[in-house]
């Protein structure tokens, strides 16, 4: 044969990693005998991920093709899935500046005056440029990477209207590239506009770390302590740390005192986050060189992504799903293998027929438990609306009490009266996050109970993410193509929330009550305060706000709940289509073994016999790995 | 020197080919999508044949199961294998003669028959680009790759697509397979 082809594996491989290799490697390319379509583990360590490729390379042989091209997805969505990390603040505080400084350019637009309008997120790709998407997360503008491209979306240019969608930066940079890290710009929060805040907060739910930006002219106001508090630490953000910038304009004498200031304060509030001057700067002494410049940040999200919490999550995760997956090759095998063991064609052919039958109705089961699960999403859905309905009558009440008995009308009003309200949301959140939560988590066991009992196959809902990334986005069940892939990214499976979960906060902040409470535009107008208004009695004003109480408490929390609502659907869809994945894995390892018993030829038993061996040794594996997980997992719970 | 190979050459060479004409396909059959595979280390094509039957209606034209597969050595264009499905064990429960679709299918419907036709021959395009650089000839990018997945993923009869599966796994997987879409940004 005078031609022999460049790469005789090239069929054999699939398309994965586009970005991974460059054109001239392209599809002939000599330097690609080993895997070339493989993604560096990341986020898995290399036992685990020999596991998976044993196991792969096993369903291959056995033909459960569909099945091993299910595991390699996981596979590649354990070790793709990003990293993300927020930069949050207050206004001008440099958050800009210091993603600017970060990748050693300037491409977002930085001023003095509150800047950054919209979500920004910014990922690698070797394609420059901006992507513009709405509040319906739809791509609606591609634009150049240049600074001209920023004029519409700067705070200066948004005369007031708000603009819900987010931006997407692509970039060119060796540092995301390699880690897998995005990062999020923010819009200052803080005090200056309550309706941004509260999508930094959302935002910050799909986050895995945060970065807490706080200047040296103003350094750790309150409000930023319950910035931190509140939307940070409650929300149990696993990787927290905080830059002071700005030091340079201060003199150097007064600089450490300022960073011991911080350090201190951080420490007297019980915060335990690591704390680092990015930019190299003066000192008039040196306690500080060993947190001082951006490598030492870079080392601390280095630390982050390799932290063994976080690899053991995602390791537990593909597990998990791999093993799911396994035991439904195997069942479907030891079927295969109990039908060929039938010598009699008429008996074979009844046991097949009947076989189908049963699949048939199998279809039908899992569509009703959908729909039942649909139905007790809309009773939960009830129950936490008629509990907000008493908890707003308590609320006004108690308010109304209190406007009874109070003697500045206007101040109480104005100042007294958001916090107060901020306060009962709160506490109301808190009520009636737990509330769902119980009430999910027995949605959740029972049906994983009758999937089980159903199908007796693994559905493991224990650590799986109930909670999904896309709950922080604008949640639009139909998405544009277009946003695909973005989103399936962005979701990736999860594991980012599964982070969220095993904290134990996964439902409490997916309900995101706290984050609208805390967060709602409370400084309602004092257009109440007409002429006319003060032109009554004291007893008459007290009347009409203890009207206006009774008008917007309701309001308030009516709006909250409908937030709540939609994202309570969101669970529950999610769950559903879990269960869905399941329901999928489960039929195409019953069709399969129907489809093979029909080219099924003499010798073959042996040959699943032998497969099953090997199957349930995998299964040992896997399950050896994932108690070890276990153990780890709860070692470092108790440290 | 190597010469270039075309698709679109090796067709139409393929009709005035002795072998070809003795395998005596019957009239009305075309030639599908063809199929790349390696075989010891050999780049070959293989040409599936399946005939369609109008009925007067648009979109209406009758699909039937993909029949004869003719093999061919690159870059030689010799032919060195002809199969008829109809005596392959797994097809066995296949009615050759019973329709299994429709032409034009959902995906293509949306095309007219120019914006058909320029597809197609992008695709044609993509297929020699793959062929060639196989055979050490130009390259083959994965957004080449990316894209005939594409193209093929829309042009292909769906209703083929489990024949293309169990002629040819690899090719299947690699190109027409809609399950495998992880590959992304
Ligand atoms: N001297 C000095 N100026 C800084 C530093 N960091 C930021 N600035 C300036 O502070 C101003 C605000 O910076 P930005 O990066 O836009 O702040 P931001 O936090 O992104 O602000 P918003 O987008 O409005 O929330 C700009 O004029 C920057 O040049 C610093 O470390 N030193
Ligand atoms: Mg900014």
């Amino acid at each position: 044969m005078a031609y022999k082809v460049k790469d005789p594996e090239f069929f054999k491989k699939r398309l994965k990693e586009a970005d991974q290799t460059t054109e001239e490697e392209g599809a002939s390319g000599e330097k690609e005998k080993t895997t070339p379509f493989r993604a560096k583990p990341l986020n898995i360590s290399t036992a685990v991920d020999s596991v998976l490729t044993d196991t792969i390379k096993l369903l291959y042989e056995v033909e459960y093709a569909k099945m091993a091209e299910e595991i390699e997805k996981l596979r590649e969505n354990a070790v793709r899935e990003r990293f993300t990390i927020a930069v949050v603040g207050e206004f001008s505080r440099g958050k800009t500046t210091f993603l600017n400084q970060l990748f050693e350019r300037e491409f977002l637009p930085v001023s003095n005056l509150p800047t950054t309008a919209v979500l920004t997120r910014i990922r690698h790709d070797s394609d420059e440029k901006i992507e513009v998407f709405d509040e319906k997360n739809k791509k609606n503008q591609e634009r150049e990477l240049s600074m001209e491209s920023w004029e519409d979306l700067t705070v200066q240019n948004f005369g007031g209207e708000d603009f819900d969608g987010e931006v997407l930066v692509k970039i060119h940079s060796e540092l995301l590239l390699h880690s897998n890290l995005e990062f999020i710009d923010t819009p200052g929060a803080g005090d200056l506009d309550e309706t941004r805040a509260k999508g930094i907060g959302d935002v910050l739910l799909g986050c895995d770390g945060a970065v807490i930006v706080i200047s040296a002219t103003s350094p750790l106001s309150l409000s930023e302590k319950l910035f931190i508090e509140e939307r940070l630490i409650a929300r149990k953000l696993p990787f927290l740390l905080l830059i002071i910038t700005k030091l340079d304009m201060i003199p150097p004498e007064e600089r450490a005192g300022v960073v011991q200031y911080v350090v201190n304060k951080l420490k007297q509030w019980k915060l335990d986050i690591p704390v680092y001057i990015p930019y190299d700067i003066e000192w008039s002494e040196t306690t500080y060189d060993n947190i001082t410049g951006m490598d030492k940040v870079k080392g601390e999200f280095a630390r982050w992504i390799a932290n063994p919490l976080r690899m053991a999550l995602h390791e537990t995760w593909v597990m998990e799903k791999t093993l799911d997956i396994v035991n439904h090759v195997s069942s479907s095998l030891t079927e295969r293998k109990l039908l060929a063991e039938e010598r009699d064609q008429a008996k074979q052919e009844a046991l097949i027929s009947e076989k189908k039958q049963k699949l048939a109705r199998a279809q039908l089961v899992w569509g009703d438990l959908r729909i039942q699960m649909q139905r007790k999403c809309t009773e939960c859905c009830k129950l936490l609306l008629s509990q907000a309905d008493v908890y707003a009558a308590a609320i006004t009440e108690r308010l109304q009490y209190e406007v009874s008995h109070a003697n500045h009308l206007e101040k109480w009003w104005t100042e007294d009266f958001p916090y107060r309200v901020k306060i009962e949301l709160t506490n109301m959140a808190v009520g009636i996050n737990s509330a769902a939560l119980s009430q999910i988590e027995n949605d959740a066991r029972w049906y994983r109970a009758k999937i089980k009992q159903t199908f007796q196959s693994y559905i493991l809902y224990q650590r799986q993410a109930i909670v999904d990334k896309t709950l922080f986005g604008n949640f639009d069940p139909g998405r544009d193509i277009e946003f695909e892939n973005l989103d399936r990214q962005r979701t990736a499976f999860k594991i980012g929330s599964a982070v969220l979960s095993i904290s134990g906060c996964a439902l409490f902040s997916a309900l995101g009550f706290l984050p609208i409470a805390a967060t709602m535009g409370v400084g309602t107008g004092a257009a109440i305060f007409s002429e006319k208004f003060f032109g009554r009695k004291i007893e008459a004003q007290r009347e009409e706000l203890k009207k206006e109480i009774a008008r917007c408490v309701p309001l308030f929390i009516r709006n909250s709940m409908e937030e709540s609502e939609r994202r309570l659907e969101a669970v529950y869809r999610n769950m559903i289509d879990e269960a869905h994945k399941s329901e999928q894995a489960w039929l195409n390892a019953q069709q399969a073994s129907i489809d093979n018993i029909c080219i099924q030829k003499d010798g073959q038993n042996a040959k699943i016999q032998e497969f099953l061996a090997k199957l349930q040794w995998q299964t040992d594996t896997i399950q050896s790995l994932l108690i070890q997980e276990d153990k780890d997992e709860s070692e470092s719970y108790h440290e | 020197m190597v010469r270039t190979v075309s698709i679109e050459r090796i067709k139409k060479n393929l009709k005035t080919n002795g072998f070809f004409l003795n395998c005596k396909i019957p009239i009305g059959y075309t030639a599908g999508f063809p199929i790349l595979q390696v075989r010891n280390e050999s780049l070959c094509i293989l040409f599936p044949y399946l005939k369609y039957q109008t009925t007067g209606e648009i979109d209406r034209t009758l699909v039937f199961p993909v029949r004869y597969g003719i093999l061919m050595e690159l870059p030689t264009e010799k032919i060195i294998g002809f199969e008829d499905y109809e005596y392959r064990e797994i097809f066995k429960n296949i009615d050759f003669n019973k329709p299994v679709g429709f032409f034009r299918h959902d995906a293509v419907k949306k095309y007219n028959r120019e914006q058909y036709k320029t597809l197609y021959d992008e695709l044609m395009k993509e297929y020699d680009k793959v062929i060639n650089a196989l055979l050490g000839n130009g390259n083959y990018s994965f957004d080449d790759e990316r894209r005939m997945r594409e193209l093929l993923q829309i042009l292909i009869e769906p209703s083929l697509l489990s024949v293309y599966q169990a002629i040819d796994m690899d090719f299947y997987y690699k190109y027409l397979s809609k399950g495998d879409e992880s590959y992304g940004i």
